[in-house]
Protein backbone atom coordinates (compact mmCIF):
# COMPACT_ATOMS: atom_id res chain seq x y z
CA UNK A 1 0.00 0.00 0.00
CA UNK A 2 1.26 3.50 -0.89
CA UNK A 3 2.35 5.61 2.08
CA UNK A 4 -0.36 8.25 1.52
CA UNK A 5 -3.06 5.58 1.70
CA UNK A 6 -1.36 3.89 4.61
CA UNK A 7 -1.41 7.17 6.53
CA UNK A 8 -5.17 7.49 5.97
CA UNK A 9 -6.03 4.09 7.45
CA UNK A 10 -7.50 4.00 10.94
CA UNK A 11 -5.53 1.13 12.43
CA UNK A 12 -6.81 -1.24 15.16
CA UNK A 13 -4.12 0.12 17.52
CA UNK A 14 -5.42 3.65 16.90
CA UNK A 15 -8.99 2.52 17.56
CA UNK A 16 -7.91 0.89 20.83
CA UNK A 17 -6.15 4.06 21.88
CA UNK A 18 -8.99 6.41 20.85
CA UNK A 19 -11.76 4.40 22.46
CA UNK A 20 -9.81 3.03 25.43
CA UNK A 21 -11.26 -0.41 24.65
CA UNK A 22 -10.21 -3.65 22.95
CA UNK A 23 -11.69 -3.25 19.48
CA UNK A 24 -11.92 -6.16 17.06
CA UNK A 25 -14.22 -7.09 14.19
CA UNK A 26 -16.47 -8.94 16.63
CA UNK A 27 -16.09 -7.24 20.02
CA UNK A 28 -15.76 -3.71 21.35
CA UNK A 29 -14.49 -3.88 24.91
CA UNK A 30 -16.22 -7.16 25.70
CA UNK A 31 -19.47 -6.08 24.00
CA UNK A 32 -20.63 -7.78 20.81
CA UNK A 33 -20.63 -5.35 17.87
CA UNK A 34 -24.08 -5.16 16.20
CA UNK A 35 -22.39 -5.41 12.78
CA UNK A 36 -21.55 -9.05 13.64
CA UNK A 37 -25.13 -10.06 12.86
CA UNK A 38 -24.82 -8.64 9.32
CA UNK A 39 -21.62 -10.44 8.24
CA UNK A 40 -21.50 -14.21 8.04
CA UNK A 41 -17.73 -14.36 8.60
CA UNK A 42 -17.92 -12.30 11.78
CA UNK A 43 -20.91 -14.28 12.99
CA UNK A 44 -18.91 -17.47 12.54
CA UNK A 45 -16.01 -15.91 14.44
CA UNK A 46 -18.39 -15.00 17.29
CA UNK A 47 -19.81 -18.52 17.38
CA UNK A 48 -16.31 -20.04 17.50
CA UNK A 49 -15.26 -17.67 20.30
CA UNK A 50 -18.41 -18.40 22.31
CA UNK A 51 -18.00 -22.15 21.79
CA UNK A 52 -14.36 -21.98 22.92
CA UNK A 53 -15.21 -19.95 26.01
CA UNK A 54 -18.24 -22.06 26.96
CA UNK A 55 -16.25 -25.24 26.31
CA UNK A 56 -13.42 -24.02 28.54
CA UNK A 57 -15.81 -22.99 31.30
CA UNK A 58 -17.52 -26.39 31.01
CA UNK A 59 -14.20 -28.24 31.27
CA UNK A 60 -13.00 -26.24 34.28
CA UNK A 61 -16.37 -26.45 36.05
CA UNK A 62 -16.68 -30.17 35.40
CA UNK A 63 -13.09 -30.74 36.56
CA UNK A 64 -13.78 -28.82 39.75
CA UNK A 65 -17.05 -30.70 40.32
CA UNK A 66 -15.26 -34.03 39.82
CA UNK A 67 -12.64 -33.08 42.41
CA UNK A 68 -15.43 -32.14 44.84
CA UNK A 69 -17.64 -35.21 44.31
CA UNK A 70 -14.57 -37.43 44.58
CA UNK A 71 -14.76 -36.92 48.34
CA UNK A 72 -18.21 -38.61 48.40
CA UNK A 73 -17.88 -42.37 48.57
CA UNK A 74 -19.84 -44.37 46.00
CA UNK A 75 -20.65 -41.47 43.68
CA UNK A 76 -22.16 -42.86 40.49
CA UNK A 77 -24.39 -40.09 39.15
CA UNK A 78 -22.08 -38.74 36.46
CA UNK A 79 -25.04 -38.04 34.16
CA UNK A 80 -26.73 -35.81 36.76
CA UNK A 81 -23.43 -33.99 37.39
CA UNK A 82 -22.94 -33.37 33.65
CA UNK A 83 -26.49 -32.05 33.32
CA UNK A 84 -26.12 -29.76 36.35
CA UNK A 85 -22.85 -28.26 35.09
CA UNK A 86 -24.19 -27.84 31.54
CA UNK A 87 -27.43 -26.29 32.89
CA UNK A 88 -25.55 -23.82 35.09
CA UNK A 89 -23.33 -22.80 32.17
CA UNK A 90 -26.35 -22.40 29.86
CA UNK A 91 -28.02 -20.14 32.46
CA UNK A 92 -24.79 -18.14 32.77
CA UNK A 93 -24.62 -17.74 28.99
CA UNK A 94 -28.23 -16.49 28.87
CA UNK A 95 -27.53 -14.03 31.70
CA UNK A 96 -24.44 -12.76 29.87
CA UNK A 97 -26.41 -12.16 26.66
CA UNK A 98 -29.13 -10.35 28.62
CA UNK A 99 -26.45 -8.15 30.18
CA UNK A 100 -25.06 -7.45 26.71
CA UNK A 101 -28.51 -6.51 25.47
CA UNK A 102 -29.03 -4.19 28.43
CA UNK A 103 -25.70 -2.40 27.90
CA UNK A 104 -26.06 -2.23 24.11
CA UNK A 105 -27.70 1.24 24.25
CA UNK A 106 -24.60 2.76 25.87
CA UNK A 107 -22.39 1.45 23.09
CA UNK A 108 -24.72 2.21 20.18
CA UNK A 109 -22.93 5.41 19.12
CA UNK A 110 -19.55 3.74 19.34
CA UNK A 111 -20.81 0.79 17.28
CA UNK A 112 -22.01 3.14 14.53
CA UNK A 113 -18.73 5.06 14.53
CA UNK A 114 -16.76 1.82 14.31
CA UNK A 115 -18.88 0.73 11.35
CA UNK A 116 -18.05 4.05 9.69
CA UNK A 117 -14.35 3.44 10.40
CA UNK A 118 -14.65 0.05 8.73
CA UNK A 119 -16.27 1.66 5.70
CA UNK A 120 -13.50 4.26 5.59
CA UNK A 121 -10.84 1.53 5.68
CA UNK A 122 -12.72 -0.42 2.99
CA UNK A 123 -12.58 2.62 0.67
CA UNK A 124 -8.83 2.88 1.27
CA UNK A 125 -8.48 -0.82 0.48
CA UNK A 126 -10.44 -0.30 -2.76
CA UNK A 127 -8.16 2.62 -3.69
CA UNK A 128 -5.16 0.38 -3.03
CA UNK A 129 -6.57 -2.22 -5.43
CA UNK A 130 -7.13 0.51 -8.05
CA UNK A 131 -3.53 1.70 -7.58
CA UNK A 132 -2.28 -1.84 -8.17
CA UNK A 133 -4.44 -2.23 -11.28
CA UNK A 134 -3.23 1.11 -12.61
CA UNK A 135 0.36 0.08 -12.00
CA UNK A 136 -0.15 -3.15 -13.98
CA UNK A 137 -2.08 -1.52 -16.83
CA UNK A 138 0.17 1.59 -16.86
CA UNK A 139 -2.81 3.97 -16.75
CA UNK A 140 -2.14 7.33 -15.16
CA UNK A 141 -5.40 9.14 -15.90
CA UNK A 142 -7.06 9.10 -12.48
CA UNK A 143 -4.35 11.10 -10.72
CA UNK A 144 -6.40 14.29 -10.24
CA UNK A 145 -9.47 12.34 -9.02
CA UNK A 146 -7.26 10.38 -6.68
CA UNK A 147 -5.94 13.54 -5.06
CA UNK A 148 -9.49 14.76 -4.50
CA UNK A 149 -10.55 11.44 -3.03
CA UNK A 150 -7.54 11.52 -0.70
CA UNK A 151 -8.47 15.02 0.49
CA UNK A 152 -12.02 13.86 1.14
CA UNK A 153 -10.75 10.78 2.99
CA UNK A 154 -8.45 12.93 5.11
CA UNK A 155 -11.45 15.04 6.12
CA UNK A 156 -13.47 11.88 6.88
CA UNK A 157 -10.61 10.50 8.93
CA UNK A 158 -10.30 13.71 10.95
CA UNK A 159 -14.01 13.82 11.71
CA UNK A 160 -14.12 10.12 12.62
CA UNK A 161 -11.21 10.51 15.03
CA UNK A 162 -12.75 13.61 16.53
CA UNK A 163 -16.11 11.83 16.91
CA UNK A 164 -14.45 8.79 18.53
CA UNK A 165 -12.63 11.03 21.01
CA UNK A 166 -15.87 12.85 21.89
CA UNK A 167 -17.74 9.57 22.28
CA UNK A 168 -15.03 8.22 24.60
CA UNK A 169 -15.22 11.30 26.82
CA UNK A 170 -19.02 11.19 26.95
CA UNK A 171 -19.02 7.44 27.66
CA UNK A 172 -16.43 7.75 30.42
CA UNK A 173 -18.35 10.57 32.08
CA UNK A 174 -21.79 9.13 31.48
CA UNK A 175 -22.68 9.29 35.17
CA UNK A 176 -21.72 12.96 35.30
CA UNK A 177 -23.67 13.69 32.13
CA UNK A 178 -26.67 12.03 33.74
CA UNK A 179 -26.23 14.15 36.86
CA UNK A 180 -25.88 17.22 34.68
CA UNK A 181 -29.59 17.04 33.78
CA UNK A 182 -30.52 17.20 37.49
CA UNK A 183 -27.98 19.95 38.03
CA UNK A 184 -29.45 21.92 35.17
CA UNK A 185 -32.94 21.67 36.67
CA UNK A 186 -31.59 22.93 40.02
CA UNK A 187 -29.87 25.86 38.33
CA UNK A 188 -33.09 26.80 36.52
CA UNK A 189 -34.97 26.83 39.86
CA UNK A 190 -32.25 28.87 41.58
CA UNK A 191 -32.22 31.32 38.71
CA UNK A 192 -35.98 31.81 38.91
CA UNK A 193 -35.60 32.51 42.65
CA UNK A 194 -32.81 34.99 41.96
CA UNK A 195 -34.89 36.81 39.35
CA UNK A 196 -37.83 37.09 41.78
CA UNK A 197 -35.52 38.43 44.50
CA UNK A 198 -33.98 40.87 42.01
CA UNK A 199 -37.32 42.35 41.03
CA UNK A 200 -38.35 42.58 44.70
CA UNK A 201 -35.17 44.46 45.74
CA UNK A 202 -34.72 46.83 42.81
CA UNK A 203 -34.12 49.81 45.11
CA UNK A 204 -32.37 48.18 48.01
CA UNK A 205 -28.62 48.02 48.79
CA UNK A 206 -28.65 44.32 48.01
CA UNK A 207 -29.40 45.08 44.40
CA UNK A 208 -25.76 44.97 43.34
CA UNK A 209 -25.17 41.58 44.99
CA UNK A 210 -28.28 40.19 43.42
CA UNK A 211 -27.20 41.56 40.05
CA UNK A 212 -23.87 39.74 40.48
CA UNK A 213 -25.58 36.53 41.53
CA UNK A 214 -27.97 36.78 38.59
CA UNK A 215 -25.14 37.32 36.13
CA UNK A 216 -23.25 34.30 37.56
CA UNK A 217 -26.43 32.25 37.38
CA UNK A 218 -26.97 33.25 33.74
CA UNK A 219 -23.35 32.41 32.87
CA UNK A 220 -23.65 28.98 34.48
CA UNK A 221 -26.93 28.35 32.67
CA UNK A 222 -25.30 29.37 29.37
CA UNK A 223 -22.34 26.99 29.93
CA UNK A 224 -24.47 24.08 31.01
CA UNK A 225 -26.79 24.66 28.07
CA UNK A 226 -23.82 24.45 25.71
CA UNK A 227 -22.63 21.28 27.45
CA UNK A 228 -26.03 19.63 27.36
CA UNK A 229 -26.20 20.27 23.60
CA UNK A 230 -22.82 18.56 23.34
CA UNK A 231 -24.09 15.59 25.39
CA UNK B 1 -8.57 -17.05 13.26
CA UNK B 2 -7.85 -14.27 15.71
CA UNK B 3 -7.34 -16.63 18.66
CA UNK B 4 -4.65 -18.64 16.93
CA UNK B 5 -2.90 -15.46 15.74
CA UNK B 6 -2.49 -14.39 19.39
CA UNK B 7 -0.80 -17.72 20.09
CA UNK B 8 1.37 -17.41 16.99
CA UNK B 9 2.42 -13.92 18.12
CA UNK B 10 3.38 -15.37 21.51
CA UNK B 11 5.43 -18.15 19.91
CA UNK B 12 7.04 -16.16 17.09
CA UNK B 13 7.56 -12.76 18.63
CA UNK B 14 7.60 -13.02 22.40
CA UNK B 15 9.26 -9.62 22.79
CA UNK B 16 6.36 -7.82 21.08
CA UNK B 17 3.83 -9.94 22.97
CA UNK B 18 5.42 -9.16 26.34
CA UNK B 19 5.75 -5.48 25.43
CA UNK B 20 2.01 -5.37 24.68
CA UNK B 21 1.31 -7.03 28.03
CA UNK B 22 3.53 -4.48 29.78
CA UNK B 23 1.61 -1.65 28.11
CA UNK B 24 -1.72 -3.29 28.90
CA UNK B 25 -2.70 -3.59 25.22
CA UNK B 26 -5.53 -5.97 24.28
CA UNK B 27 -5.25 -7.86 27.54
CA UNK B 28 -8.83 -9.20 27.58
CA UNK B 29 -8.61 -10.59 24.07
CA UNK B 30 -5.24 -12.18 24.88
CA UNK B 31 -6.71 -13.86 27.97
CA UNK B 32 -9.68 -15.12 25.96
CA UNK B 33 -7.56 -16.44 23.10
CA UNK B 34 -4.91 -18.15 25.23
CA UNK B 35 -7.53 -19.72 27.46
CA UNK B 36 -9.59 -21.12 24.58
CA UNK B 37 -6.68 -22.32 22.48
CA UNK B 38 -4.90 -23.95 25.45
CA UNK B 39 -8.07 -25.80 26.50
CA UNK B 40 -8.48 -27.05 22.94
CA UNK B 41 -4.90 -28.37 22.65
CA UNK B 42 -5.00 -29.97 26.10
CA UNK B 43 -8.30 -31.65 25.19
CA UNK B 44 -6.72 -33.11 22.04
CA UNK B 45 -3.71 -34.46 23.94
CA UNK B 46 -5.98 -35.71 26.72
CA UNK B 47 -8.01 -37.61 24.13
CA UNK B 48 -4.84 -39.24 22.78
CA UNK B 49 -3.57 -40.46 26.16
CA UNK B 50 -7.07 -41.53 27.20
CA UNK B 51 -7.59 -43.50 23.99
CA UNK B 52 -5.10 -46.09 25.29
CA UNK B 53 -7.94 -47.46 27.49
CA UNK B 54 -11.10 -47.11 25.40
CA UNK B 55 -13.60 -44.45 24.42
CA UNK B 56 -14.89 -43.71 27.93
CA UNK B 57 -11.40 -42.91 29.17
CA UNK B 58 -10.83 -40.86 26.00
CA UNK B 59 -13.82 -38.63 26.78
CA UNK B 60 -12.96 -38.28 30.46
CA UNK B 61 -9.28 -37.48 29.79
CA UNK B 62 -10.39 -34.87 27.24
CA UNK B 63 -11.96 -33.01 30.16
CA UNK B 64 -9.51 -33.95 32.90
CA UNK B 65 -6.28 -32.80 31.26
CA UNK B 66 -7.38 -29.20 30.44
CA UNK B 67 -9.12 -29.03 33.82
CA UNK B 68 -5.89 -30.07 35.55
CA UNK B 69 -3.83 -27.24 34.05
CA UNK B 70 -6.50 -24.55 34.25
CA UNK B 71 -7.57 -25.41 37.81
CA UNK B 72 -3.92 -25.43 38.96
CA UNK B 73 -3.60 -21.92 37.56
CA UNK B 74 -6.88 -20.82 39.12
CA UNK B 75 -5.72 -22.10 42.52
CA UNK B 76 -2.22 -20.59 42.37
CA UNK B 77 -2.72 -17.26 40.58
CA UNK B 78 -4.16 -15.25 43.52
CA UNK B 79 -1.13 -16.23 45.66
CA UNK B 80 1.28 -14.86 43.07
CA UNK B 81 -0.70 -11.66 42.51
CA UNK B 82 -1.33 -10.69 46.14
CA UNK B 83 2.18 -11.54 47.36
CA UNK B 84 3.81 -9.72 44.46
CA UNK B 85 1.79 -6.51 44.86
CA UNK B 86 2.50 -6.66 48.58
CA UNK B 87 6.22 -6.48 47.78
CA UNK B 88 6.00 -3.61 45.31
CA UNK B 89 4.62 -4.82 41.99
CA UNK B 90 2.57 -2.24 40.05
CA UNK B 91 1.04 -4.68 37.54
CA UNK B 92 -2.66 -5.45 37.59
CA UNK B 93 -4.35 -8.83 37.95
CA UNK B 94 -5.10 -9.13 34.24
CA UNK B 95 -1.39 -8.82 33.40
CA UNK B 96 -0.59 -11.64 35.83
CA UNK B 97 -3.40 -13.69 34.31
CA UNK B 98 -2.02 -13.24 30.78
CA UNK B 99 1.52 -14.04 31.86
CA UNK B 100 0.52 -17.22 33.63
CA UNK B 101 -1.70 -18.17 30.71
CA UNK B 102 1.33 -17.89 28.43
CA UNK B 103 2.85 -20.77 30.46
CA UNK B 104 -0.26 -22.86 29.98
CA UNK B 105 -0.46 -21.96 26.28
CA UNK B 106 3.19 -22.85 25.63
CA UNK B 107 2.79 -26.18 27.46
CA UNK B 108 -0.38 -26.97 25.52
CA UNK B 109 1.26 -26.22 22.17
CA UNK B 110 4.30 -28.32 23.05
CA UNK B 111 2.07 -31.21 24.15
CA UNK B 112 0.12 -30.85 20.90
CA UNK B 113 3.39 -30.98 18.97
CA UNK B 114 4.27 -34.22 20.81
CA UNK B 115 0.89 -35.74 19.91
CA UNK B 116 2.12 -37.62 16.79
CA UNK B 117 5.04 -39.10 18.79
CA UNK B 118 2.72 -40.20 21.60
CA UNK B 119 0.27 -41.61 19.09
CA UNK B 120 3.08 -43.52 17.37
CA UNK B 121 4.20 -45.17 20.63
CA UNK B 122 0.59 -45.80 21.60
CA UNK B 123 -0.02 -47.92 18.49
CA UNK B 124 3.43 -49.50 18.25
CA UNK B 125 4.27 -50.45 21.87
CA UNK B 126 1.74 -52.12 24.16
CA UNK B 127 3.46 -51.41 27.46
CA UNK B 128 1.48 -49.49 30.05
CA UNK B 129 4.54 -48.55 32.13
CA UNK B 130 6.55 -47.38 29.10
CA UNK B 131 3.62 -45.28 27.89
CA UNK B 132 3.21 -43.86 31.38
CA UNK B 133 6.89 -42.95 31.74
CA UNK B 134 7.03 -41.55 28.21
CA UNK B 135 4.19 -39.21 29.11
CA UNK B 136 5.73 -38.30 32.44
CA UNK B 137 8.86 -37.31 30.47
CA UNK B 138 6.80 -35.33 27.95
CA UNK B 139 4.79 -33.57 30.67
CA UNK B 140 7.99 -32.86 32.61
CA UNK B 141 9.82 -31.43 29.61
CA UNK B 142 6.91 -29.28 28.39
CA UNK B 143 6.23 -28.08 31.94
CA UNK B 144 9.88 -27.14 32.42
CA UNK B 145 9.99 -25.15 29.17
CA UNK B 146 6.65 -23.43 29.94
CA UNK B 147 7.70 -22.46 33.46
CA UNK B 148 11.10 -21.24 32.27
CA UNK B 149 9.47 -18.99 29.67
CA UNK B 150 7.04 -17.71 32.31
CA UNK B 151 9.93 -16.92 34.67
CA UNK B 152 11.83 -14.90 32.05
CA UNK B 153 8.57 -13.32 30.81
CA UNK B 154 7.42 -12.09 34.19
CA UNK B 155 10.88 -10.72 35.00
CA UNK B 156 10.84 -8.82 31.72
CA UNK B 157 7.29 -7.43 32.04
CA UNK B 158 7.66 -6.50 35.71
CA UNK B 159 11.02 -4.80 34.97
CA UNK B 160 13.13 -6.86 37.36
CA UNK B 161 16.45 -5.01 37.74
CA UNK B 162 19.34 -5.02 40.22
CA UNK B 163 17.31 -2.57 42.35
CA UNK B 164 14.27 -4.85 42.54
CA UNK B 165 13.91 -6.29 46.06
CA UNK B 166 15.40 -9.79 46.17
CA UNK B 167 12.34 -11.04 47.98
CA UNK B 168 10.28 -10.63 44.81
CA UNK B 169 12.55 -12.98 42.89
CA UNK B 170 12.53 -15.49 45.76
CA UNK B 171 8.77 -15.21 45.91
CA UNK B 172 8.53 -15.95 42.20
CA UNK B 173 10.70 -19.05 42.57
CA UNK B 174 8.67 -20.16 45.59
CA UNK B 175 5.49 -19.72 43.56
CA UNK B 176 6.85 -21.89 40.75
CA UNK B 177 7.58 -24.68 43.26
CA UNK B 178 4.09 -24.24 44.72
CA UNK B 179 2.60 -24.37 41.22
CA UNK B 180 4.40 -27.66 40.56
CA UNK B 181 3.28 -29.16 43.87
CA UNK B 182 -0.37 -28.12 43.43
CA UNK B 183 -0.32 -29.38 39.84
CA UNK B 184 1.10 -32.79 40.71
CA UNK B 185 -1.28 -33.22 43.67
CA UNK B 186 -4.30 -32.20 41.57
CA UNK B 187 -3.15 -34.56 38.84
CA UNK B 188 -2.93 -37.35 41.41
CA UNK B 189 -6.44 -36.50 42.65
CA UNK B 190 -7.93 -36.46 39.15
CA UNK B 191 -6.30 -39.71 37.93
CA UNK B 192 -6.67 -41.95 36.02
CA UNK B 193 -5.75 -40.11 32.83
CA UNK B 194 -4.50 -43.23 31.06
CA UNK B 195 -6.62 -46.00 32.53
CA UNK B 196 -5.16 -49.33 33.59
CA UNK B 197 -4.66 -52.17 31.10
CA UNK B 198 -7.23 -54.95 31.48
CA UNK B 199 -9.19 -53.02 34.11
CA UNK B 200 -12.78 -51.76 33.63
CA UNK B 201 -13.32 -48.01 33.19
CA UNK B 202 -13.26 -46.03 36.40
CA UNK B 203 -13.83 -42.32 36.86
CA UNK B 204 -11.44 -42.09 39.82
CA UNK B 205 -8.97 -44.27 41.61
CA UNK B 206 -8.59 -44.59 45.33
CA UNK B 207 -6.30 -41.90 46.75
CA UNK B 208 -3.25 -43.92 47.74
CA UNK B 209 0.48 -43.12 47.74
CA UNK B 210 1.58 -40.12 45.74
CA UNK B 211 2.66 -39.10 42.27
CA UNK B 212 6.41 -39.46 42.89
CA UNK B 213 6.09 -42.94 44.46
CA UNK B 214 4.10 -44.09 41.43
CA UNK B 215 6.79 -42.82 39.01
CA UNK B 216 9.50 -44.71 40.93
CA UNK B 217 7.33 -47.88 40.94
CA UNK B 218 6.87 -47.59 37.17
CA UNK B 219 10.61 -47.20 36.58
CA UNK B 220 11.35 -50.31 38.67
CA UNK B 221 8.58 -52.31 36.96
CA UNK B 222 9.88 -51.31 33.52
CA UNK B 223 13.48 -52.19 34.38
CA UNK B 224 13.07 -55.33 36.49
CA UNK B 225 9.57 -56.57 35.70
CA UNK B 226 6.80 -57.12 38.27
Amino acid sequence: MKPDLQALCITPAELDQLTGLDISAVFMGGMIRPSVWRTRRHLLSLLITESLVLGTIFIVSLGLSLVLVRQRAGFDQLGALLLSVAGAIALGAIAWHLYQWQRAKTFMTLARLLDECDRHNDIIQALHVMDELEAVQAIGSGLCDRAEVLTALQATRDSLISALRTETILRRHRAIMQRQQDLFATIETSLATLQTLHSNHQASEYRQFLQEALSIGLAVQREMGANSKLG
Amino acid sequence: MEHFSTLILLLRDRTTFLEEVRQGKRIESKILSLLGVSALFFAVYGAIIGSSSGWQQLLVSMVKLPALYLLTLLICLPTLYFFDILFGSKADFRQYAVLSLTTIAVISVLLFSFAPVTLFFLVSIRSYHFFLLLNVAIFGLTGFIGVRLFYSGIRSVMDFTADTPKIRNRLLLFWLVLYGLVGSQLGWTLRPFFGSPGQPFELFREVEGNFYAQVITSIFTLLFGN
